[in-house]
């Protein structure tokens, strides 16, 4: 995601048509069908988010330098086929002439498939979702 | 950028008929001018009605830096105080949104109800005899009025009254508001807040600037020609009838009607189901009539700005909110149509959080041009933004408004003509 791996990352999503990439806004956990997000994307849309980020002129003048640490994983109990996996990041970006950070929890869903897992889906709980914030122009 | 001038600012030196000076983006004596002469004088949209719908409920807003509570009160009245402790100056509501009877001061423990009343003042027996509650109440702004739920507020005691500085904005908010067929739009998804490093008043000129979207939104524009079939350039382009104008008052609209009837009518994105179109179309019509309500739906919603924060656009309100000379933050709230079938509504949020706020399709590359704009600024030259596009083709319409081809920068000469004469002004 640092690099900016569009293809490698988004193969990682499972192949069903119901999976949700969720960072929620003005709060934690405020149901995303008639509450505003700051990202909520199906399969569709996330490939169209990924489209948007690789052919944008100015995007790629300006490509943002990140870096991300991720930690305080958990790995919660699995629920049927479903395995919940909680972790915490702090991530740098450095975009033109300024660096700010990020941070929040990632909460992903996965699936088995094969020898590994696939995303189901992943919400994204940022600390400063209930503030102002600049461009968000890459993978969360 | 802290570049202080010293020079009182000339603004009929900086602010010309067909180019502005980039000083009035930087200067930051230019800004506080601004925050006297604009945003502590004017009618300042605040907040809309349906964001305090029960007795109690408040949110909190800036006028200009100036932060204000906006409560309801038991008789259901509406109070925009100032958010202040009258005793030593905390202030004294901490949250954006909420339910209270009372706002304590933390600091000294002053009370205040939700009309701005002082009901408590702890060990009050140290104040002599001469101190009544009655002298602290929380101060108010100076003055507010309502239109179709939009709630303004003046620190102004004096001026013209609030339907006269709207003007001709007034009908596209009717024409904004009427696409609920009982006339009501309701905030009540919440709001995303977008920040740039740069000054307030590009987010404004671009809000109605019709050059700019096939270009800088190439891939957005990309994207949105793929899904709905829709050649952009009849829409933003060169060929596009629609129309560049300049409504008065420092308001200003791109007026995409003659694109909107070819369609069919834009109330949300296309595609949602028949169902919910019959019992849209079914309501329209028992509240407008069929042909008041076709022409309702064929117009759609109007996209044009108010001076000097409140944009309307697609389905949400825009709200321009300046924190200093080259910083600003944007608040995008989507907003509902009372009555509507809950899928269009469910359409009309989902646009908005596709399009707008940090990471959506559209919104970012604006964010991304106002900060190089500031950047650029630093280069002076040459001081001079260019506004001369069709100029040479704009013409009077009889309503007294401006028109000029979608692409021209009507839209911008008729912002500045206005911030010209109130800059100007003593």
């Amino acid at each position: 995601m640092d690099n900016h791996r569009y293809d490698e990352w988004f193969a990682l999503w499972a192949e069903d048509g119901q999976l949700t990439y969720w960072v929620p806004c003005n709060g934690d956990d405020l149901d995303p069908k008639v509450n505003v997000s700051i990202i909520y994307d199906t399969r569709t849309q996330l490939r169209n988010r990924i489209t948007r980020l690789r052919e944008t002129p100015w995007l790629r003048e300006q490509t943002p330098r990140l870096l991300r640490v991720v930690s305080n994983v958990e790995v919660g109990d699995e629920t049927g086929a479903e395995v919940t996996a909680t972790s915490n990041f702090i991530l740098a970006q450095l975009h033109r002439h300024n660096q700010c950070l990020w941070a929040g929890t990632s909460i992903h869903k996965l699936v088995p498939a094969g020898e590994s897992f696939r995303i189901r889906s992943k919400k994204v709980v940022l600390i400063n979702n209930d503030e102002a914030m600049p461009n968000l122009m890459f993978l969360i | 950028m802290t570049t202080m001038l010293s020079t009182q600012a000339d603004y009929g030196q900086l602010v010309q008929d067909d180019r502005v000076s980039g000083r009035v983006y930087y200067d930051p004596a230019v800004f506080e001018e601004e925050l006297e002469k604009i945003w502590y004088r004017d009618w300042i949209y605040v907040a809309h009605a349906s964001e305090i719908p029960e007795p109690g409920d408040y949110v909190t807003r800036r006028i200009g830096l100036q932060p204000v509570i906006v409560s309801r009160d038991e008789d259901r009245g509406i109070h925009l105080l100032l958010n202040r402790c009258m005793h030593r100056g905390n202030t004294v509501c901490q949250s954006e949104r909420g339910n209270t009877h009372a706002f304590r001061c933390a600091y000294h423990g002053w009370t205040y109800d939700n009309r701005g009343a002082l009901i408590g003042v702890p060990y009050a027996a140290a104040y002599d005899g001469s101190f009544s509650r009655e002298e602290y109440p929380l101060a108010r702004v100076a003055r507010m009025a309502t239109y179709r739920g939009l709630i303004f507020g003046s620190m102004s005691a004096a001026g013209p009254r609030l339907e006269e500085r709207l003007g001709k904005a007034a009908g596209l908010i009717d024409q904004f508001v009427d696409l609920s067929p009982v006339g009501e739009v309701v905030l009540r998804a919440g709001v995303l807040r977008h920040s740039f490093k740069g000054n307030w008043k590009m987010a404004l000129e671009n809000s109605v600037d019709g050059y700019h979207p096939n270009i800088l939104h190439r891939a957005a524009m990309m994207l949105i020609a793929k899904g709905r079939k829709v050649d952009m350039e009849s829409v933003f382009g060169e060929h596009t009838d629609a129309l560049a104008r300049d409504l008065g008052n420092g308001s200003a609209q791109l007026d995409l009607t003659s694109v909107n009837r070819e369609r069919g009518g834009r109330v949300v994105p296309h595609g949602w189901s028949a169902e919910a179109w019959e019992q849209y179309l079914d309501a329209m019509q028992r509240r407008y009539g069929a042909d008041r309500a076709r022409e309702i739906i064929e117009i759609g919603g109007p996209h044009f700005c108010i001076f000097p924060n409140l944009i309307f656009i697609l389905n949400q309100f825009r709200v321009i909110q300046p924190v200093s000379v080259d910083e600003t933050v944007v608040h995008y709230y989507p907003t509902m149509l009372e009555g509507a079938p809950e899928e269009m509504n469910r359409r009309r949020l989902a646009e908005t959080y596709l399009i707008h706020g940090p990471a959506g399709r559209v919104a970012p590359d604006d964010f991304e041009a106002y900060e190089r704009n500031q950047e650029g600024f630093r280069a002076r030259t040459n001081e001079w933004l260019v506004l001369r596009r069709g100029l040479h083709r704009e013409r009077r319409e009889s309503a007294g408004t401006i028109a000029g081809h979608e692409t021209d920068e009507t839209t911008q000469r008729g912002i500045w003509r206005h911030y010209r004469q109130v800059m100007q002004s003593e």
